[in-house]
């Protein structure tokens, strides 16, 4: 990805932009990681940051769009460190607010964070909040794979941060991260989702959910995005795909 | 066949003592009751069993009867006398009708015969928690009632759903309405009644005065509502869900307006100079706070690290405040020997300086000399730290060295607060320094060379504390980004240490 960047949506006000820093200690696991900002005139929220490795990356990368102290919220799906174990370096340099499961919080203070005044808890069946004139929702994802774990649909562009959901081991691409044949990228889905995913019920709870709202691309945390008609062939194909306790002679 | 899930989710949130002297029964016990309670306490006799009891009032106790040091019939006789409602199973292999008696006048709720057989115990264990359940619920609606009732001024509406469908004779009177469906005719929804005003509860555009109140039960609300004399009254607002009948709920109003608390809103007035109306004004609030049964947050500094849990009014006396939270809370109060108290519906933070008492074991803090805070550390915009004794400072005013003792005091992303023994003489607000800083990261000393702005001093009798503003060149605040980060974590670890000691 040229400048570890994507603009994902821009209409002039509203803007979701894409990074793709890597830790490098993990770089020959093709396990590529994606962070994501949304921003909407002078107020920004940023989606999983990532580990304590990239940060600085992504602080400069940021700046270049927005000046840091907008940051009005940072966002993590789940407790992961290469989610969620940059929150200190975060809470120092920005006075965001940290949106994450009700159920992780008291676990921020191993990653060096225990100002739970500065937490927005999310309880199991989410939220929705206003973002300048439109709005995001935080929608349960719990058990796929993180028992505390959220999507966000953000209304305006349309976009599912869909977080460990539809993520992909693949090597990280040059340009543009996207799929672009589904049918091969599946073989790639299926390794990770097969294990890291709890049960064929959660994904088909998921999969119901999002086939509800008006989607443009779903936007996962690692690996490739999926657009236009690749929303509904990946949505159709997790809803039948079967993992974790599905396969649970394999695993016991 | 017993149903093991639902005893499991009765259970949920309740604890159990196991006393048995057989060490391999209590240990076959413990494995068992893990299963459906959260917190199983076990102890080897009587003697110790009640001092488990003391220490950890669970709500059921098992019982073996012969037992060294004190048996479980004692046991039991003691243990009813510190707690009416605890529920108290005896496991016996005797069954004498002395036992039975003794028993009986001790209000046991069971008796088990040993060997004890797995599902009489999970049955027995059932019945005990479907009264514990039972009780709450009761007690939950009828502490509910009678607050209610208790307050004359309340005005209560239940609802079904999002539909009323009671009223109280205050509420009809408040309004000068002959009954409920007349208050519809006239104002179709409470949320019409509700008027603006800066930080109350009202109907905006995209904002509905229910939606909010529904899904913050038990949080509490200001509203301003005129009554049919055209006079603006003053309002608490409530919202519960009636534990009893799901879909049913209660808004409660609290009529407030004697207290005069309005004034403290309106942020064009800005009043926190009456002290003594102020003070006044705070324990009517807290007493407002305490019989709508709300929460309010307590805030502590540990070196920096704010340290924030919950916690409910227990009494509110002349000049102090008794408030039972977190274990946690209370080691930061022991360490700060003050605390900050905020409420949703306190306008502005609220300072305690002085400890009457911290009960470990009851949990509760005792505190008085209570003000409102016109600025607090809450307001903050960065984490500010105390850092380690062998951070070191040196101040370069032009080319010279400052020559007096300089000690870190504070530091954040933005600013470094130092103390000195002499001022820098012919320094002025605004006149540009260098600081030299030696940083400690992950053990080893970390040299940062900063251009500063001499923002301001505080003058004391022996020394002066100045701050400086840092201005950074470039990738210099990624190094003190990385110090506070990895200080927080250090102070993180010390205050956990503290809690065990």
């Amino acid at each position: 990805m040229v400048n570890n960047e994507k603009i994902l949506y821009d209409d002039g006000i509203h803007k979701c932009i894409m990074f793709g820093f890597d830790d490098e200690t993990h770089e020959d696991s093709f396990l590529s990681v994606n962070q994501y900002l949304i921003i909407q005139n002078e107020h920004a929220i940023l989606i999983d940051p990532g580990s304590v490795g990239i940060f600085d990356d992504l602080y400069e990368a940021i700046s270049n769009h927005i000046a840091i102290e907008n940051i009005k919220f940072i966002f993590f799906s789940h407790q992961d460190p290469d989610v969620s174990g940059s929150i200190a370096h975060w809470s120092v340099s920005t006075n965001a607010k940290f949106i994450i499961s009700s159920i992780w919080i008291r676990f921020m203070s191993h990653y060096g964070f225990a100002d739970t005044t500065r937490i927005m808890a999310l309880e199991d069946h989410g939220a929705k909040l206003k973002f300048g004139n439109d709005y995001l929702r935080f929608l349960p994802a719990h058990f796929l794979h993180s028992p505390g774990n959220f999507s966000v649909y953000d209304s305006r562009s349309k976009i599912v941060f869909s977080g460990d959901i539809g993520a992909a081991i693949v090597p990280s691409p040059e340009s543009y991260k996207h799929v672009e044949n589904f049918d091969q990228h599946v073989v790639f889905l299926e390794a990770f989702h097969k294990r890291y995913m709890s049960s064929n019920k959660l994904c088909r709870a998921w999969s119901a959910q999002i086939a509800k709202l008006d989607v443009d691309i779903i936007a996962p945390q690692h690996g490739l995005i999926f657009e236009k008609e690749d929303v509904k062939l990946f949505l159709d194909w997790i809803k039948e795909f079967q993992c974790g306790s599905d396969y649970m002679e394999e695993l016991y | 066949m017993s149903d093991l899930k639902k005893l499991k989710e009765d259970a949920e949130g309740l604890s159990v003592l196991y006393v048995e002297d057989n060490e391999v029964l209590r240990k076959k016990a413990c494995i068992l009751l893990v299963k459906f309670f959260d917190t199983v306490y076990t102890a080897k006799d009587g003697e110790e069993g009640l001092e488990n009891f003391k220490k950890f009032h669970p709500e059921i106790v098992l019982t073996d009867i012969q037992m060294p040091k004190m048996d479980g019939l004692e046991l039991s006789e003691e243990i009813r006398k510190l707690s009416r409602d605890t529920k108290i199973v005896i496991m016996s292999a005797f069954d004498d009708k002395e036992n039975l008696h003794r028993g009986i006048v001790n209000k046991v709720s069971g008796f088990l015969s040993k060997p004890v057989n797995i599902n009489s115990l999970v049955d027995l264990l059932q019945e005990v928690v479907d009264e514990i359940v039972d009780e709450r619920n009761k007690k939950l609606f009828l502490t509910h009632v009678e607050n209610i009732f208790n307050y004359q001024s309340t005005m209560v509406m239940m609802l079904k759903g999002t539909q009323p469908v009671l009223v109280n004779q205050m509420f009809l009177d408040f309004f000068g309405v002959t009954d409920l469906k007349d208050f519809i005719q006239k104002n179709i929804s409470l949320g019409n009644v509700f008027l603006e005003h800066d930080g109350f509860l009202y109907d905006k555009p995209k904002f509905n005065w229910f939606h909010e109140l529904s899904t913050n039960a038990k949080k509490l609300y200001h509203t301003k509502i005129k009554n049919q004399k055209n006079e603006f009254r003053h309002f608490i607002v409530k919202f519960q869900n009636l534990p009893i009948e799901t879909g049913y709920s209660v808004v409660s109003l609290d009529d407030i307006t004697e207290l005069n608390l309005l004034e403290l809103f309106d942020e064009k007035q800005n009043k926190l100079d009456n002290e003594e109306s102020d003070t006044n004004a705070i324990f009517n609030l807290f007493k407002v706070i305490q019989r709508n049964n709300a929460t309010l947050q307590l805030h502590n500094y540990y070196k920096g690290l704010i340290i924030t849990n919950d916690g409910a009014i227990i009494e509110v006396k002349k000049d102090s405040i008794v408030i039972k939270t977190t274990f946690l809370q209370e080691k930061a109060i022991q360490f700060e020997r003050k605390s900050i108290l905020t409420s949703e519906v306190i306008p502005h933070p609220i300072a305690c300086d002085e400890i009457v008492k911290i009960g470990f074991e009851s949990q509760s803090v005792e505190l008085r000399k209570i003000h409102f805070l016109k600025e607090s550390a809450l307001q903050r915009k960065t984490v500010r730290l105390i850092p380690e004794k062998e951070i070191k400072a040196s101040i370069f005013l032009g080319e010279k060295k400052f020559q007096g003792d300089v000690v870190v005091e504070d530091i954040s992303l933005d600013a470094i607060r130092l103390s000195l023994n002499l001022f820098p003489a012919g320094l002025r607000e605004g006149d540009r320094v260098i600081i030299d800083i030696v940083l400690r990261i992950d053990k080893r000393p970390v040299p940062i060379n900063l251009n500063a702005i001499f923002f301001k001093k505080v003058e004391y009798r022996d020394s002066f504390s100045i701050v400086l503003l840092f201005e950074f060149a470039p990738r210099q605040q990624s190094i003190l980004v990385q110090y506070i980060t990895s200080r927080q974590i250090t102070i993180i670890k010390e205050f956990k240490g503290l809690q065990n000691g």
